[in-house]
């Protein structure tokens, strides 16, 4: 016991001498010292806003008669603006997705087993609804999702972007637009889908970019 | 005593250096996230039903004639609503599903829609077209006679099937939402002497 006691004084000393020695060593000989007069700490900041085209609010997707004559695609566009004093990094996905059955008529039971209502994940609307994004930065003329809306989209949505778009930065004070385009196919559905509904959101990320 | 405390702080040193070995730099990175939502789309709904016009309950079999003979008719009627979101165009079309072609083809049969005929011609050979907006309904009144005197039609059966058949089409082509009702219809002729 005394003996490690001793140790561990010993690796003190060497310690504080070696600390004193190097300390010594690498002392400059000319030296100069300038004092700021004011120095101010400012933290940055991170803020986004989503509007619609044309300074407009942001509107949300909103079809409630898919199947009704000349309403078969659609689109939104949203401009992202960072409005904080640090670059962001954007990246968008959806979250919230749910396919509704939304119970049964007559024709759709003669061929949908699955009638609840809402029957939260039982429509089959998602899986004919085609989406794209795009990004209108004169980089990437093709779509960086394409994707349905069924369940899985929201995974599709996550890796596509991260596949496609690459690093999406967006300067303190710029702005970019994304438009999300939808369509439905008539030969790709039948009366399985009547009622049926599909409800998700869209999200935005800005995520400040380490410098 | 003072051996414990060095050892305690080694240990401590230890487990945050390797933290931090692992965490490599601390990142304090800011974070904003905008929300665009509930985004909706949904299906819209097709569907009729043919009802009895007198007490709109549901309707599935219409003429049911014994002994038919010629000159002789029959009046039945249907009112068929429009239970979906959509507007659509319905047919209405005859199919034999047994009997006799003779006797098939020999009944004449009539539409009327509004008291206005709207066809008049043999059974078989009927289409009729109509348009049924949403939260509509419409009547049609059917006669189903015999004109033809042939003896040879004598003791004959017809059984067929009306059928009213809506699939909705759009200018850019047919969707696929379709409803399909059908009347069931049996007739037998009766017996009758020819010349007198």
């Amino acid at each position: 016991m005394h003996k490690e006691k001793k140790v561990i004084q010993s690796i003190f000393i060497i310690a504080f001498t070696l600390a004193i020695v190097g300390f010594t060593l690498t002392q400059s000989l000319f030296r100069d010292s300038e004092t700021s007069d004011t120095s101010t700490f400012v933290v940055g900041t991170l803020d986004m806003e989503v509007l619609g085209p044309g300074g407009k609010a942001a509107e949300t997707i909103e079809v409630l008669n898919v199947g009704s004559s000349g309403v078969v695609s659609g689109g939104k566009t949203w401009v992202i603006k960072n409005v904080g004093t640090l670059p962001g990094e954007l990246t968008m996905g959806i979250e919230s997705l749910s396919n509704n059955e939304n119970g049964c008529n007559e024709p759709e039971s003669l061929v949908d087993s699955s009638c609840e209502n809402p029957g939260t994940g039982q429509g089959e609307f998602g899986a004919v609804v085609a989406t794209q994004v795009f990004i209108q930065d004169g980089n990437h003329p093709d779509p960086i999702i394409s994707s349905d809306l069924s369940s899985a989209a929201v995974d599709q949505y996550a890796l596509q972007w991260h596949a496609n778009a690459g690093t999406i930065n967006i300067p303190a004070g710029g702005s970019l637009e994304v438009s999300l385009q939808w369509s439905t196919e008539a030969q790709n559905f039948e009366n399985e889908i009547q009622s049926d509904s599909v409800i998700f959101d869209v999200i935005f990320d800005l995520q400040q970019v380490l410098i | 005593m003072w051996y414990q405390k060095i050892k305690t702080a080694a240990r401590l040193t230890l487990i945050v250096s390797v933290v931090l070995l692992f965490a490599q730099a601390t990142d304090a990175d800011l974070l904003d996230r905008e929300q665009i939502g509930p985004n909706i789309v949904r299906a819209s709904t097709l569907d009729f039903v043919n009802l009895d016009t007198a007490n709109e309950t549901g309707k599935s079999l219409l003429f049911s004639i014994q002994g038919l003979v010629p000159t002789g008719f029959q009046v039945e009627s249907v009112r068929i609503r429009n239970e979906g979101e959509l507007d659509f165009q319905y047919s209405v079309s005859v199919f034999k599903t047994a009997g006799d072609d003779a006797l098939c083809s020999a009944l004449k049969f009539h539409v009327l829609s509004n008291w206005t005929t709207k066809y008049d011609s043999g059974l078989l050979s009927l289409s009729y077209v109509a348009n049924l907006d949403k939260d509509e309904s419409q009547d049609l009144v059917f006669s189903l006679g015999l004109e033809d005197t042939s003896e040879s039609l004598i003791g004959l059966n017809c059984a067929f099937n009306l059928v009213v058949n809506s699939v909705q089409e759009t200018a850019n082509g047919t969707m696929r939402f379709y409803d399909q009702e059908v009347l069931q219809s049996q007739v037998t002729a009766g017996v009758w002497t020819v010349g007198g």
